[in-house]
């Protein structure tokens, strides 16, 4: 059994869809990057580097839209990952908008929207 | 028989340390702050989408081979989310969190959970789509 299954549709063995996994990989390990070496309160290269925390998002939600066609579950999936995108980027306005140790309300903003994305996960199992 | 116990256990060690995790954050988020509300309704949905994918698993994970990968794809992917999300709440309310692994602890939990429950829809997605669909 392969990463992608033995049969099924096309789409499962799609070489796109291998680079854009790979691609999902190198834009998270950016941001992992940037985030790591940032320095708070100072803007830099590394700093520029978490810009693209919501990327790798993205690309999950392109890989999904043509399965969405073809089962419910998958659309709800999406719509939790475009939810989860949002949330994404209401916490890095969080990150730059907060000053003191208590969050702004961009976190409430973003934890709003995470929570909105995971009921329609949960939606997509049931 | 033995799945239902299975599935009674993860429930109550589930429960325990969403429990566990919200008393230790709640305590230090500062009083009268709209997230003493939202950080609780946030743990509540969490652990039921972790129940949610466990039901998926133990409903469908012996229909077929592609289910099975998909059933536990999404069982690890709402396992990571709750990883993430608890990391990210002591990270933000915790100040003996506030640290850099913890941050990139949280980042790649994250980006675990929202692939693998990506992955998993597209492997539902083929198993509802197989060419021999139908046929036992």
């Amino acid at each position: 059994m392969t990463l992608y299954g033995d049969y099924g549709p096309s789409f499962l063995v799609s070489k796109t869809r291998i680079i854009l996994d790979i691609v999902y990989w190198i834009f998270a390990v950016i941001f992992m990057v940037g985030d790591w070496l940032a320095v708070s309160g100072v803007f830099s290269f590394f700093t520029a580097l978490t810009f693209v925390k919501a990327i790798p998002i993205w690309i999950m939600i392109y890989e999904l839209w043509e399965p969405k066609k073809l089962y419910q579950g998958t659309e709800k999936i999406t719509i939790g990952l475009v939810f989860g995108s949002l949330g994404d980027i209401l916490l890095l306005i969080n990150g730059f908008a907060q000053k003191g140790p208590s969050p702004t309300i961009f976190f409430a903003l973003g934890a709003l929207s995470f929570l909105i994305g995971h009921i329609f996960y949960v939606l997509s199992f049931l | 028989m033995s799945l239902k116990i299975l599935y009674m256990l993860v429930w109550l060690i589930l429960v325990g340390f969403c429990f566990f995790s919200l008393s230790q954050v709640v305590t230090k988020i500062e009083p009268g702050s709209i997230m003493v509300y939202v950080v609780p309704v946030y743990g509540t949905i969490l652990l039921m989408l972790v129940m949610a994918s466990l039901f998926y698993y133990f409903t469908s994970h012996h229909i077929d081979n592609l289910l099975f990968h998909a059933t536990v794809l999404a069982v690890v992917g709402s396992l990571s989310f709750l990883a993430s999300d608890t990391l990210l709440a002591f990270y933000t309310f915790h100040p003996d969190w506030k640290t850099k692994i913890v941050s990139l602890l949280l980042m790649l939990t994250y980006y675990i959970a929202q692939f693998l429950i990506g992955k998993s829809g597209i492997k539902t997605a083929a198993y509802f789509n197989r060419p021999n669909k139908g046929i036992v």
